[in-house]
């Protein structure tokens, strides 16, 4: 009996240590991941330190900012070296850099709340709604001198100005893209360029086909997240013309809208033209680190175009982008060119000036531009953008994409349309149609009541 | 008698000295009032309130309640699927733990090496990353379904379908087995040996001895880890959010996720806690019950007064 306990024990703990080491080999992999940008943030640093010794002007007083933002490693470490050539520049100034890979919208809510959040921020355009109804964060940027006219009009009157105050500037040009892997498309024999123009139907119809010759491989990748925003979304403002959500907070689409786009939706699901919700759903929010796209088992996806470079660089495979699906008739292109994200200095920011003036840098000098290159998609300023075109350090997909979104263009979108809430009930409804397209009826119905709850309290 | 011996007890005058006492437990308190009691008190008061993190709060009566149990049809079901996790998770917990705790308990060579060795997952176990390890784990192309297919068995869906979604978090927490286990431990040492050995002359085999000896001594253990670990299975929320965000369908929307959802997603802090507030009630309902159950199932050597 003990002999046998004995055993057991042995073999369980084999097991435990197998899995232990398992668990160490991870978490010591994403340790060193961490760690290196954290050095190769700290050398440049001190020596930015040293020669502000030697450089500082006796009569300026030193300034500290905290500057934070998201994004991928590349953004990170270019706009570290920006940081550092305007520290060069302002040597009494120290900018601490907050970056993290995710955009977080409930932490930047909770620090706003608590009065902690950093003094320039980079934020979503989607999250304006509900920062500017909940109170007033942020300075009012048109009292420092910026060359606002530089900028491109749209971008600064429908996505920057709220309440008749200028609160934010664009951090760049982003736009609705349809990226497709070149390398597969055409071992498929798809003609996919800049001159293809897709219908809907001839997305689940060229979906259908994929999937019929290859059964592990779908035509397109998307989270229950993405088909919201680039299908379901779009396929419902091609029809109506007018925003999802007024700026009154009215729904501009009635319940055989909603029915349809869904039905729609399902059907991609059904046909096999999209990737498997149980699949897909696994990578929400990240549908690029799929194992399934990152093979290339999943041939297209519907993103924007500052998410571009951070997709397909590593990638072994060539990329190019596509026109959007359109309806066939359409009242709007519902192609959207908007900020990559906004920037804005919080009221609680001791020295407004200074951050302006770092921001002012960020966004308008023309060296800093190049090194920042596309990481935020094409530059928002016109001389930069100029600079950057000339010196060739944006990619071609994202130069084509934000060309064909801007010279389609159609409605902007609204804070209301892209509220978080009516989004997750539309992802809901999106997930029941997706494993059962008998539901398609019932799921409009229950995100009908949900949704106008939604606007009563809005209202 | 009682009138008499109060009136000899001359009134005392306080000095500071006497308080002296509350400095040294000062930093508990402090600890206390500020972390613990008065989130507690101000969470009842915005359960009454419209509140946005960002705004100040409005009074709005019992609506939050109201909509609750009215047009929210996510707080039910999330309300049901953590029953169904803890109905699942508890019981496979407490059974691991004690047959775990049993094997401990032979007095082998290198023993207390196994115990450690145990007893790790529990400190590793609530933590982002290992949720995240296994959600790579049980992914459609993790290492699971590569062991599975090597053995010609089939791909599963884990986290894509709703069973297994709710099997892969409820393992995950029967996996941090340790701390139930080692106060098991703990129990069986208590067991005195002259039962087994009067049982043993009696001719009892191993079954009958833990049914009719080990289980009714450690009936106590058997009824604080329920209490414990039904207490925190109902208010779980890493495994889930890391692991399946709630998904897929919401069968694994547990309470504590939807009570995030609504606070920091949707920014209705209010509302989130006004449900927190109803998962306070059920937690204590089910609490109690299970406290006047135990007079029925529950052995204490010493009578079990306090």
């Amino acid at each position: 009996m003990k002999k046998m306990y004995r055993a057991a024990s042995l073999i369980l703990a084999g097991v435990m240590t197998a899995s232990l080491a398992a668990c160490g080999g991870s978490s010591g992999q994403t340790a060193a991941t961490t760690a290196a940008p954290d050095a190769a943030e700290a050398a440049p640093e001190t020596e930015a330190a040293s020669e502000a010794e030697t450089e500082a002007p006796a009569d300026e007083e030193p300034v500290t900012l905290r500057f934070s933002w998201w994004g991928n490693d590349a953004r990170h470490e270019k706009t570290i070296k920006v940081i550092e050539m305007y520290q060069e520049l302002h040597p009494n100034v120290t900018i601490e850099a907050e970056y993290r890979g995710q955009s977080e919208r409930e932490k930047i809510a909770t620090e706003l709340g608590s009065g902690t959040a950093a003094d320039i921020l980079q934020l979503n355009p989607p999250w304006m709604g509900d920062f500017v109804n909940n109170g007033d964060f942020f300075v009012d940027l048109s009292q420092y001198n910026f060359d606002v006219e530089g900028f491109d009009e749209k971008l600064i009157n429908d996505y920057c100005i709220y309440n008749d105050t200028l609160i934010t500037l664009p951090s760049g040009l982003n736009a609705r893209c349809f990226l497709v892997n070149k390398t597969k498309a055409d071992e498929l024999g798809i003609a996919a360029d800049m001159d293809t123009a897709w219908t809907w139907e001839d997305v689940i119809e060229i979906g259908k086909t994929v999937n019929e010759t290859n059964p592990d491989m779908y035509f397109l990748n998307a989270d229950k997240h993405e088909m919201v925003e680039f299908v379901m979304r779009p396929f419902i403002i091609q029809k109506t013309g007018q925003f999802l959500i007024s700026d009154d907070y009215e729904m501009g689409f009635t319940r055989d809208d909603l029915v349809e786009a869904l039905d729609y939706i399902s059907r991609l699901y059904s046909s096999g033209a999209a990737a498997p919700a149980a699949e897909a759903n696994v990578f929400l929010n990240s549908s690029w680190t799929n194992p399934d796209w990152i093979n290339g088992d999943l041939v297209t996806t519907l993103s924007w175009t500052s998410l571009l470079e951070g997709a397909t660089g590593d990638s072994e495979f060539e990329f190019v982008t596509t026109q959007l699906p359109m309806r066939e008739t359409v009242l709007d292109t519902s192609t959207v060119v908007k900020p990559s994200q906004l920037y804005a200095i919080t009221k609680t920011c001791e020295n407004p000036d200074v951050a302006a003036d770092f921001l002012n840098f960020l966004l308008t000098d023309v060296e800093a531009g190049k090194v920042l290159g596309d990481c935020r998609s094409v530059p928002p300023y016109k001389a930069v953008q100029d600079a950057c075109m000339e010196a060739g350090v944006l990619s071609e997909n994202v130069i084509t994409a934000t060309q064909y979104a801007q010279s389609t263009a159609g409605l902007y979108e609204n804070t209301a349309s892209v509220n978080e809430e009516i989004a997750s009930i539309l992802e809901d409804a999106v997930e029941v149609v997706s494993y059962d397209p008998s539901q398609v009826e019932a799921a409009a119905d229950q995100a009908l009541v949900l949704i106008e709850d939604v606007l009563s309290s809005l209202q | 008698m009682k009138e008499t011996k109060s009136a000899a007890v001359p009134k005392k005058k306080w000095k500071l000295r006497d308080f002296r006492g509350f400095f040294f437990i000062l930093p508990w308190m402090i600890g206390f009032f500020t972390l613990q009691l008065y989130p507690f008190l101000a969470s009842l008061y915005y359960s009454f309130t419209s509140f946005s993190i960002l705004g100040t709060p409005k009074f709005v009566g019992l609506s939050n309640y109201i909509r609750l149990f009215t047009i929210d049809p996510d707080f039910k079901k999330s309300l049901m699927v953590t029953f169904e996790y803890a109905l699942i998770e508890v019981p496979c917990k407490l059974l691991f733990a004690l047959i775990i705790a049993l094997i401990l308990n032979i007095k082998i060579k290198g023993i207390n090496a196994f115990r450690t060795l145990y007893y790790i997952p529990s400190i590793l176990g609530g933590s982002v990353a290992v949720s995240a390890l296994w959600r790579l784990m049980f992914m459609n192309d993790g290492i699971l379904n590569k062991l599975l297919n090597l053995a010609g068995i089939p791909s599963v869906s884990w986290l894509g379908s709703a069973g297994t979604a709710m099997f892969v978090i409820c393992l995950l927490q029967v996996w941090q087995f340790g701390s139930s286990m080692v106060l098991f431990l703990a129990a069986l040492k208590q067991i005195p040996q002259d039962l087994y050995e009067s049982a043993s002359i009696d001719g009892a085999g191993p079954f009958t001895k833990f049914f009719y000896i080990t289980l009714p001594m450690i009936t106590s253990i058997v009824f604080f880890n329920l209490i414990m670990q039904t207490i925190n299975s109902l208010q779980n929320f890493t495994s889930a959010f890391v692991i399946t965000n709630g998904g897929p369908l919401k069968s694994t929307y547990l309470i504590g996720m939807k009570l995030y959802t609504e606070g920091f997603n949707n920014f209705k802090m209010g509302y989130a806690c006004a449900i927190s507030w109803v998962l306070f009630g059920v937690i204590l309902v089910l609490t109690l019950l299970v406290f006047k159950s135990s007079d029925a199932w529950v052995y204490y050597e010493d009578g079990g007064d306090f």
